[in-house]
């Protein structure tokens, strides 16, 4: 049995202009200790999947269809309370902004506490001992642990989030966006850290990001989402190397590298389409240099076109 | 000497020192260092790279060169002529010359303005040519930037455009006054990939068909090596190194140059990527004239660092490194 399994999750927003279908039919599934990146652009729908994981959509979502299976039972059936158990010790999260989330006005050390408290009777002493053996895992300093936010730099403000995210020792890490906020040495050194952690302690991971560099360092099988589905799922050999779906080549072509030839960048042409009302066919299709017909009469079926790797696409068979 | 080799640009011994006030009572000053003695020249249609981490100065350099802030010590010189002497007239010439485009453009256009305003503005601030010639310029600036045709976005608002066409926006406004110099800060950094590959081609060919310099600012070093001539490495308010970009990139001397390339991350899972040491060390306050900047976060520095503060040396042709060591190795 898969630790995380999602099926045909469909989810739409509820707007005064009608309603976004942010996130139509996504299925991947993944096992203990596995990694797995999710990749797309700005309003792809990757954090709405990473939301709909921890079941904290905002109250405008709706489920319209779909389940998400962890450990075999339905997060989308389970009640708060329920819930609440789920979080932190069977999944936690990584923010984009969760350095900011700290509050100022108690020490760090002491929040950490707080969760790891609320998921289990520990004492205070106990607690703190898992906070100092927490600080040398993720490489803060423990004699640092009793310092409020302010006195912590963005890295090791993010290095403090990720201790606590793995307070409870989670079998499932949601990681959305991590390193975005962060300098290019900082980003460096906390993927470096998610990398060796979720190997050394077995978790299993999703990481979410918008640039593709970051998720080819992290992760051993990639998603790639466009307007709300994954379009192209693969191992990330496969995905770089054997890239199937006609977005996932223009979006690896429109990445400058530092290292290589340099080769003119291949942009996109045109925008991706409003969700609030998605083309008919492929959602690709208004953008697709490789479109006929009936790209935008049909949508393609996600098929496993090679063992493991999935696509989306008219053009695109198994063998 | 050919008329692409001229100097457009020549910085001096730039230097920018905020003052902060603790409190209004309060007598002592603290006082910030965010640009120490950078010197930089840009040639003409050269793109220069100015590159470096949040808080590093690459901004306020931009800023200073735009003359929105005034330098606290050095000179510049562009086309010649000292932009701080600049009054009147002449200023306004300047400002001709010289042009502008931010990181953000959902900030930086007046969401008031239709795009046909916006760009027209600086035509009338400059008072060039009746209406119109503005409109003629307005039309040819959209048609360059590859709003297509002029007329479907001439009378859209902001909220009506895509990023990517904001940004358009912006560059066009900066080049209907035609401008030999832009000063581009981060242009891109806002946008998705896809739509910022077509932002970066355009700048490209812009410089080709224009004959435009740049000066580029940027964190990212893949996409200052895509863009740039050359590259300048800046590291809190003081420039490390200098080079050509394959060079620079190739073959980095300063220790801070090198552990910023192998912290870059590459879209390709099977690369490898050896990593250089650095060490993550609070910053203590600045102390530019006695030990190095980079010395708190080097893994390698000897006793002359603590002692003097590396001067820019040429390592090989056209490449300048401020670091004792670089120049020993």
């Amino acid at each position: 049995m898969s630790l995380l399994e999602i099926r045909n999750l469909t989810l739409h927003y509820k707007t005064t202009k009608g309603m976004v279908q942010a996130v139509d039919k996504v299925s991947f599934s993944l096992n203990r200790g596995e990694s797995m990146g999710l990749v797309g652009e700005s309003g792809c729908g990757k954090t709405s999947v990473a939301m709909g994981i921890m079941k904290i959509l905002p109250t405008n979502a709706v489920i319209i269809g779909g389940e998400i299976l962890f450990k075999g039972e339905d997060i989308l059936l389970k009640d708060d309370e329920e819930i609440r158990r789920i979080r932190w010790k069977g999944i936690s999260m990584v923010f984009q902004a969760a350095m900011n989330a700290l509050n100022p006005v108690i020490s760090v050390g002491d929040q950490i506490v707080e969760a790891i408290q609320a998921h289990g009777r520990v004492s205070e002493a106990d607690a703190w001992e898992q906070v100092r053996e927490l600080y040398s895992l993720v490489g803060l300093d423990p004699g640092r642990r009793k310092s409020y936010p302010h006195e912590y730099s963005g890295g090791m403000k993010q290095r403090a989030i990720i201790a606590m995210s793995l307070a409870c020792s989670p079998d499932l890490i949601i990681a959305d966006e991590p390193t975005t906020a962060l300098d290019v040495i900082m980003q460096d050194q906390i993927i470096q850290e998610i990398v060796a952690l979720q190997d050394r302690l077995d978790m299993a991971m999703v990481y979410i990001s918008h640039d593709i560099s970051v998720i080819a360092e992290t992760c051993s099988k990639i998603g790639v989402m466009y307007a709300g589905k994954i379009v192209e799922y693969a191992d990330a050999d496969s995905l770089f190397y054997d890239t199937l779906h006609p977005y996932t080549k223009a979006l690896l072509s429109s990445y400058p590298s530092i290292k290589g030839e340099i080769k003119r960048l291949n942009p996109i042409p045109g925008e991706p389409p409003n969700l609030l009302d998605p083309p008919v066919g492929c959602r690709f299709d208004p953008r697709c240099p490789e479109r006929e017909e009936i790209c935008n009469s049909h949508e393609p079926e996600y098929l496993e076109v090679k063992e493991g790797h999935f696509v989306a696409c008219h053009f695109v068979k198994p063998a | 000497m050919r008329e692409n080799d001229k100097i457009l640009v020549d910085v001096k011994g730039l230097t920018k020192i905020y003052s902060l006030k603790r409190n209004i009572f309060s007598r002592s000053r603290e006082f910030v260092t965010a640009v120490y003695d950078v010197n930089i020249r840009i040639k003409n249609g050269e793109i220069f790279g100015l590159v470096g981490e949040s808080g590093s100065g690459k901004t306020t350099c931009g800023r200073i060169l735009s003359r929105l802030e005034e330098p606290t010590g050095g000179q510049i010189f562009i086309k010649g002529v000292d932009i701080r002497l600049l009054k009147g007239q002449d200023l306004q010439g300047f400002r001709k010359n010289v042009q502008m485009i931010f990181q953000d453009p959902y900030e930086s256009l007046n969401p008031r303005m239709t795009v046909a305003d916006t760009v027209m503005e600086p035509l009338e601030v400059q008072r060039v040519g009746d209406y119109e010639e503005r409109e003629y310029r307005v039309w040819k600036a959209l048609k360059i930037v590859e709003l297509y045709p002029p007329g479907d976005y001439l009378f859209r608002f902001p909220h009506e455009l895509s990023g990517g066409q904001r940004q358009r926006v912006a560059v066009a406004r900066a080049l209907v006054v035609e401008p030999d110099f832009v000063i581009a800060d981060e242009p891109v950094s806002m946008l998705d990939a896809s739509i910022r590959a077509g932002i970066l081609n355009l700048l490209l060919d812009l410089r080709t068909r224009l004959g435009l310099a740049y000066l580029f600012i940027t964190h990212d070093l893949a996409v200052a090596r895509y863009m740039c001539d050359r590259i300048g490495v800046i590291f809190k308010g003081k420039l490390v190194e200098l080079g050509k970009t394959e060079r620079l990139i190739g073959n980095p001397h300063h220790p801070y140059t090198k552990a910023l390339l192998s912290a870059v991350p590459i879209p390709d899972p099977r690369a490898e990527r050896e990593r250089f040491r650095f060490e993550e060390r609070e910053l203590p306050e600045q102390t530019f004239d006695r030990s190095c900047v980079f010395l708190p976060r080097c893994a390698a520095s000897g006793r002359i660092c603590r002692k003097e503060s590396p001067e820019m040396v040429e390592v090989e042709e056209d490449h300048y490194s401020a670091c004792h060591l670089s120049t020993e190795m």
